[in-house]
């Protein structure tokens, strides 16, 4: 296990040094001159120049990638063009809002999930068994954006209920007021996606001999599903949600964008549009450390609960 | 456990009922106003987005002089009158006095003027502002409420666009200089009917009610400016009540606005959208050519097929009561019949119109690549192939500035100073922003001449013959100014500039 635990944090080495380098280049692939892109007709040649030191593109680019390297290494991800404020600063800021969201999308996705997959087991070959299947069918091919769109017009438009836009004063009701939407939406892909394994899981587990036996002892059946059934059946389900962070990590940037909150999703959208570079270098990197860490997390649950994982 | 699972039922009813009543109960004090970005500064002297920075800085700040609301008229502000000196050098301005500056940092007077005016064209300012006071030398302290603008020559510029535009607002010396340029940036201090309370990590910023303000006082007691860059959410949080004033889409104009609840008006944009004929390049540097071309080009179809027929025809480069506004005759094809530009392409050596290929660059977005086929489809009924390539900004700008193009759509900003607009099309943007690539002494020397006179006719007169130099040369053609969609709830009655900008202090309550 401990060198199996190693190999994976070796290989994220690479992994980041790769994304680094593309992120590095990105002043150097983006097409035209930066100072006009990034400043309009407004710039003064002063302001132009100091852009262009800003962004290291007044050194050869050897010179510069060693001098980004070295900062990173400081914990320096550079100043925001437009926000006269440290690049790590200004993330730092809003990532909580999107590691909330993140799991509590999460949270929503494992409890419905597992929900949904458990009472389509317990009613397996029946209708309302088919219903669900059907609904989370439906929801696993839900894009996010749809969904977050739906959601503001039901709850919010027609009936509302929940608020579409922002977090809230900063009071724990009126926040998690404001996170159910935002949170759903993000939920509804992975919803489906772990109920049909949860209902895959659980009918292969009822199958077993074990439960057989506890059958034939008379143990009560809600006993058995839930206590015995379940607990074999939700290691593979563990295992996967690791992988799920990633994925929710992505659909958060919609959902920040269309509910309007603060997070890392949104803050590299805008700074895209607003072609601040360090502030797209930053967040970018942030993400993808998110994702690194994701999934050596994922891989390591994995192998825990399927010790065969390891040995491969 | 049949007991547990009643209490736990018991209490997610409560937390969900809890939870679900008296959702964005706006308060009735306060109004929530969207914008299109987050604003990146509130420094006057540092605008960068129009759209985002200027409602709030408006609300925040005095200038000596200001746009009559609605109109775009000049009237006093902070300024009780002032004088011009014979030559047009020196202005000098007697201030109101007892204005106070917010949160105590004391009275507005002459050194303030001085200290906001000279930080812009300071060496080491990097102001983008420094071209709006290009001729002001400095600024003269007389006494604690009178100040002389000193110019190295007379500024066309200063009353119509500086001095009631965001460079002209006045900032409190006190503050710059106790908190430095980085923090004032983000902590405004000013005079106006509004004072800076937050901008929090939603980049929502937060305005109180300044209730010392000099002159009437807003009515509401708070304003949330908030960032939406997405225009779905910015309609779907209007209809929820979550914004008082926002845009509209023009897909959804109609629909929305004809709700109950909602209002909503079109106004033309400041700014101009046109097509550019590369005029220094073959074969459009054959004049006939380009005046088939004006004529096989038709901006009403462009209007109808991008702009959901919303957006207004622009006959000039100029808002129709701008300082010199001239309408360009319309070039309309109905009008002399096919066979006439038939003739005009024989005359410039195309006689089926075939033979050749333009290159049209534009931008990669959806409106853009429309307005390009449109034209396209206007082209090829003349036999003329048009070669549409839709880029990025960065490799757009690499093309325009070398040329390497024969059409081109482009949108530029203007101000209400018809000098800034016009000054891209002079010989000195050539290589830089003059998609034209046309150079024309005459027009160069009329603009010079209407940048250093403060005497409206003659500058009037002179925007009139520079567009009228334009359109003999056919080198392009103006297709509208754009539109601003802005909608807001029945509750209120809010004031707009003539270019549809919300002024925020002048909301009123519909309620009597």
């Amino acid at each position: 296990m401990f060198i199996y635990i190693t190999k994976r944090f070796l290989w994220v080495i690479p992994t980041i040094l790769t994304v680094l380098l593309l992120l590095f280049s990105l002043s150097y692939l983006l097409p035209g001159d930066p100072a006009d892109i990034i400043l309009g007709p407004r710039a003064t040649p002063e302001m132009a120049e100091e852009l262009e030191s800003r962004l290291g593109l007044d050194k050869p680019w050897y010179q510069s990638y060693l001098i980004y390297l070295q900062n990173i290494i400081k914990g320096d991800l550079g100043t925001s063009i437009f926000r006269d404020r440290s690049v790590l600063k200004v993330i730092l800021d809003v990532l909580p809002y999107t590691v909330i969201l993140t799991l509590a999308g999460m949270g929503l996705a494992v409890f419905n999930g597992i929900s949904i997959g458990l009472l389509a087991a317990n009613y397996n070959n029946s209708y309302f068994e088919k219903f669900l299947t059907m609904l989370s069918f439906i929801t696993a091919s839900t894009p996010t954006y749809i969904a977050g769109v739906l959601l503001i017009v039901v709850f919010s438009v027609n009936f509302n209920l929940l608020p579409s836009i922002g977090i809230g004063d900063g009071g724990l009701l009126d926040s998690i007021h404001h996170l159910i939407g935002p949170a759903l939406a993000l939920s509804v892909g992975w919803t489906g996606y772990i109920a049909r394994l949860t209902r895959s899981s659980m009918l292969e587990t009822l199958d077993q001999e074990f439960i057989q036996t506890e059958k034939s002892f008379g143990i009560p059946r809600y006993y058995i599903l839930y206590k015995y059934a379940l607990k074999k059946a939700i290691k593979p389900i563990i295992a996967v949600i690791g992988l799920g962070i990633g994925r929710l990590l992505g659909g958060a940037v919609f959902v920040e964008v269309i509910f309007n909150r603060p997070g890392l999703g949104r803050l590299i959208v805008d700074s895209v549009n607003e072609r601040d570079l360090p502030l797209v270098r930053g967040g970018v990197l942030v993400a993808a450390l998110l994702f690194v860490i994701a999934n050596l997390v994922a891989d390591i649950s994995y192998a825990y609960f399927d010790p065969r994982i390891k040995q491969k | 456990m049949l007991k547990n699972k009643y209490i736990y039922l018991f209490i997610i009813t409560v937390l969900c009922l809890g939870l679900l009543t008296n959702p964005a109960a706006a308060q009735d004090d306060s109004l929530n106003i969207a914008i299109p970005g987050r604003a990146q500064t509130l420094d006057p002297a540092y605008l960068q987005r129009v759209l985002s920075d200027w409602p709030v800085m408006n609300s925040i700040f005095n200038g000596l002089v200001k746009y009559k609301p609605g109109t775009f008229e000049v009237v006093p502000d902070l300024a009780k009158e002032w004088e011009i000196s014979e030559d047009n050098t020196e202005i000098t301005f007697q201030l109101k006095e007892g204005i106070e500056f917010h949160k105590d940092y004391g009275e507005f007077t002459a050194e303030d003027v001085k200290f906001s005016f000279e930080r812009i064209i300071a060496e080491d300012a990097n102001s983008p502002e420094a071209q709006s006071f290009i001729n002001l030398e400095r600024v003269e302290v007389i006494n604690q409420y009178t100040v002389k603008l000193i110019l190295t020559q007379p500024m066309g510029r200063l009353f119509t666009s500086t001095l009631p535009f965001n460079a002209g607002l006045i900032v409190s010396k006190k503050a710059v200089e106790e908190m430095g340029r980085e923090k004032f940036a983000s902590n405004p201090i000013g005079t106006g009917p509004y004072v800076f309370e937050e901008w929090d990590v939603n980049n929502n910023i937060t305005l109180k009610r300044n209730d010392d303000y000099f002159e009437v006082g807003a009515e509401y007691g708070e304003i949330v400016f908030m960032p939406m860059s997405d225009p779905t959410s910015q309609e779907l949080a209007l209809q929820s009540g979550e914004i008082d004033i926002g845009q509209l889409t023009l897909d959804n104009f109609d629909q929305i606005s004809q709700m109950e609840k909602f209002e909503a008006e079109i106004y033309p944009d400041l700014a101009i959208q046109y097509v550019a004929f590369n005029t220094s390049k073959k074969p459009l540097n054959n004049k006939k050519l380009r005046e088939a071309l004006r004529y096989i080009i038709n901006p009403e179809e462009i209007l109808i097929g991008a702009f959901a027929g919303k957006a207004e025809r622009a006959n000039s480069i100029l808002l129709e009561d701008m300082t010199g506004y001239w309408q360009a005759p319309d070039f309309k094809l109905e009008d002399v019949g096919e066979d006439y530009v038939w003739n005009l392409l024989a005359e410039a050596g195309y006689p089926e119109g075939e033979g050749f290929e333009l290159e049209y660059v534009t931008d990669a977005n959806e409106e853009r690549r429309l307005i390009g086929a449109l034209i396209q489809d206007q082209l090829s009924r003349f036999n003329i192939d048009l070669n549409i390539e839709a880029l990025e900004v960065g490799p757009k700008i690499d093309r325009w500035q070398d040329g390497s193009y024969d059409i081109t759509y482009a949108r530029f900003t203007n101000t209400v100073d018809p000098g800034y607009n016009f000054q891209w099309n002079l010989s000195e943007q050539l290589g830089k922003w003059n998609l034209f690539h046309w150079s024309n002494k005459e027009y160069d020397n009329l603009w010079q001449e209407a940048e250093t006179t403060l005497d409206s006719n003659l500058r009037a007169e002179n925007y009139k013959k520079m567009q009228q130099l334009m359109n003999d040369d056919s080198i392009g053609i103006w297709v509208t100014h754009g539109v601003k969609t802005p909608a807001w709830t029945t509750e209120i009655t809010p004031v707009f500039s003539p270019d549809g900008v919300v002024l925020p202090w002048l909301i009123t309550s519909s309620e009597e």
